[in-house]
């Protein structure tokens, strides 16, 4: 009765949250539920019999779905750290700028978020390229040997994380410039005046202050490129030798090459209890000293 | 007075439905094929939606009770858009698409055609389009297409690299060539262009990835290597002909140096790339392939256009060449009303009627009818001698390489091409990786059982 009391005296604000959780129960709590249902399943679109957890139970006894599980790891961990460095040094460096610099230097590094992943893996595949690509070119004039970059298994997985990186981080610098035009000014002429260097500047005033933001940008960053899908679709297909196959990748596979929709959703609940692990592992370990 | 009228407006309405009777509605799907309808401007590039969109008016204007929908659906989003159709219960009534389960079948959600299917079209359709979906007794493709790009079929000869190279292109096209013979005129065809003292051009190229592997299958399959056993229960792709077939492909870059390394990392537009760009002189693929060059220059991706020769792959000595040669066609999805399904394989048979299906000419695609390919590039001699080359070897030396209908070859190919990125990047031997390939072949395949 309490709680009906409770909810009854904010209706409205109930009211305003209304059409989210409409929108956020047809479009993610349905589709993870059927995913948890289908999960039980032999499921390939033209029949459905129950199996309980033998889904699950087979997946982890096959090598193909373990390795795709490492190198999800190896790429998400390959490339977020290096790709928040990149945003955070970058974010620092244009701070002192006037305000049209950074506005320029901020788009510049956007353009890449605004323009298809595929187009990207595009170009990046000519850059790649073992014999017209312009990586193998600048080879060649430092008096290198070509290096098949794509098709090696020891430099596969480090070109998709260094392309990721190069190319990533844009709407991570707006948002950190965001934050860091938010730190009073006077912190840091305080710390000037009592003869901290820029280091010392960095790591005990900028980077507490943005850890808030930093905490953001590592969990959104971590659940996009654990679902990393259209570069390894679009330039190595999971190859060479699954060296670069992702748990993305072996669901799109799984359920739309195979038709076997009850191991793929399996594969995906999978990816999804490690994200939501993930998430409250780095809201438990950044979290901890974030002032909102 | 009231009960009158209520007799009268049921009347009419009874009257008008008998007058003017609800159409029928037929949507099909089909993937970008770049069929020229008639008066179509020559000069002008081919998007892949002017055929359907043609055919479905001119069935229409003959059965002015029949709507037809269309749906161009790109080859990428082909499976994915199917699976959901069908899990929704919203797939099309018939369609052509890249794709193929013969689970389909076997779950009931076809239509067999054998029905529809005349005297005359039993007669005058090739045995490799209706095997093409023959199950249980039962054939659930109808007919259109006589093989595919002509990858693993055939293989196109630049000329001018031949004759530079004082090689007779005629006596391969004409007499084919051995494994030795081939060896030989490619170390011929490999040389430095630019003068630095490294090779820049090769006779050919190769690739691991997407329909190279039917290339390198051909390679297999001439050397006496096969997928499976008689009764396709267990995968044997791992005997010492087909571990001799792979050797020779690998052996062409690393011994002889007549392709270039990095095959791992090749697919098939890479190694195209190679054949258009004059790196290399040998190409692969068919009438089609010959279509792509000039298609490619319409659109402005390629400078110049020029004109290969068709010859086949060559052949271990005293055994013949191998062809790839498979036919596609519709599907058509189970349909409860009789009246719908007639009109539905009415319009099949408009579609591959004699007339029609030779609208494939403008693709360079050969037709699933003997009779229409006869007639076919008869103002072209150039295309009409390739035509007539590529279909006398695929009749005489087609062959399947991806077992039957209801084998799990699409299941397999990612671990194939795993085998074959290992042996060109010299990770594992043909033989290791051939192993490999096989063990988890046979896994799937008993999954499958």
């Amino acid at each position: 009765m309490n709680l009906l009391r409770k909810i009854y005296k904010a209706r409205y604000g109930y009211f305003f949250l209304l059409p989210h959780f409409i929108l956020f129960l047809i479009f993610f709590l349905i589709p993870v539920g059927s995913g948890v249902y289908l999960s039980l399943f032999d499921y390939n679109v033209f029949s459905k019999t129950f199996i309980g957890l033998e889904n699950y139970k087979e997946i982890f006894n096959d090598w193909l779905f373990k390795k795709a599980l490492v190198n999800t790891f190896i790429y998400t961990f390959g490339v977020v750290p290096l790709w928040l460095g990149k945003a955070l040094l970058v974010t620092v460096l244009i701070y002192p700028f006037r305000k049209p610099i950074k506005t320029f230097f901020k788009t510049i590094f956007y353009l890449p978020h605004v323009t298809s992943s595929v187009i990207i893996s595009l170009i990046w595949l000519w850059i790649f390229n073992p014999n017209f690509g312009l990586l193998n070119y600048f080879m060649k004039l430092m008096g290198l040997n070509p290096v098949i970059w794509l098709g090696n298994k020891l430099t596969a997985m480090p070109s998709l994380i260094a392309m990721q990186v190069i190319m990533g981080g844009g709407s991570t610098i707006v948002l950190l410039s965001a934050a860091m035009a938010s730190i009073p000014e006077y912190y840091f002429e305080a710390a000037k005046i009592e003869g901290a260097n820029s280091w010392k500047i960095f790591s005990k005033i900028t980077v507490p202050l943005l850890k808030p933001t930093i905490l953001y940008a590592l969990v959104m960053g971590t659940i996009a490129n654990f679902q990393t899908f259209s570069n390894i679709y679009v330039m190595t297909q999971g190859g060479p030798e699954f060296s670069t196959i992702t748990v993305a990748y072996l669901v799109y596979t799984t359920a739309f090459r195979d038709y076997n929709l009850g191991l793929a959703s399996a594969m995906s609940m999978v990816m999804f209890v490690i994200l939501v692990g993930l998430g409250i592992v780095q809201f438990k370990w950044l979290g901890s000293n974030v002032q909102y | 007075m009231r009960t009158g009228l209520k007799v009268l407006f049921v009347t009419l309405l009874l009257v008008g439905a008998m007058v003017f009777p609800a159409k029928i509605t037929i949507t099909w799907w089909i993937n970008p094929w770049r069929i020229a309808p008639p008066g179509h401007p020559a000069d002008k590039a081919l998007t892949g939606e002017e055929y359907p969109k043609w055919i479905s008016e001119e069935f229409m204007k003959l059965h002015p009770d029949v709507e037809v929908k269309y749906v161009l659906v790109t080859n990428q989003e082909y499976a994915q858009k199917l699976a959901a159709a069908i899990a929704t219960k919203t797939q099309p009534d018939f369609f052509k698409g890249p794709v193929w389960d013969s689970r389909w079948a076997k779950s009931g959600l076809l239509e067999p055609i054998d029905d529809y299917l005349s005297q005359e079209d039993w007669n005058d359709f090739y045995d490799q389009c209706l095997k093409a979906g023959y199950i249980n007794g039962k054939h659930y493709v109808w007919p259109w297409v006589y093989g595919t790009n002509g990858m693993g079929s055939t293989m196109l000869l630049y000329t001018p690299d031949f004759e530079k190279a004082g090689i007779d292109w005629r006596k391969i096209v004409n007499e084919g060539w051995t494994m030795e013979e081939f060896v030989e005129i490619c170390k011929k065809l490999t040389w430095d262009s630019d003068g630095d003292g490294q090779v820049d051009h090769y006779a050919l190229a190769l690739g691991a990835k997407g329909d190279m592997v039917h290339n390198v299958l051909n390679f297999i399959y001439a050397f006496g290597g096969r997928l499976t056993n008689e009764d396709e229960s267990e995968v044997i792709l791992n005997s010492p002909e087909a571990v001799k077939g792979l050797q020779f492909v690998l052996d062409l870059i690393e011994k002889y140096g007549v392709a270039p390394k990095g095959a791992e990392a090749l697919d098939i537009y890479g190694v195209i790339s190679y054949f258009h760009t004059h790196k290399a002189s040998i190409g692969f693929g068919g009438p089609y392939e010959i279509g792509r060059i000039t298609r490619y220059v319409k659109e402005g991706r390629l400078a110049e256009a020029f004109y290969p020769v068709i010859a086949p792959f060559p052949h271990v000595e005293g055994k013949d060449p191998v062809a790839y040669a498979r036919g596609s066609g519709f599907i058509v999805f189970k349909q409860n009303d009789p009246k719908k399904r007639e009109m539905i394989f009415e319009f099949l048979k408009f579609m591959t009627n004699q007339q029609n299906i030779a609208l494939l000419e403008t693709l360079q695609y050969l037709t699933a009818r003997k009779s229409v390919n006869q007639m076919l590039y008869k103002n072209d001699p150039y295309m009409n001698e390739q035509v007539k080359k590529y279909s006398q070897i695929m009749d005489r030396y087609g062959v399947e390489f991806f077992g039957s209908e209801e084998f799990p070859w699409s299941q397999m190919n990612s671990h194939f091409v795993a085998a074959l990125e290992a042996v060109f990047a010299k990770t594992k031997t043909p033989q290791k990786a051939l192993d490999d390939f096989v063990t988890e072949a046979n896994k799937i395949l008993k999954k499958t059982k």
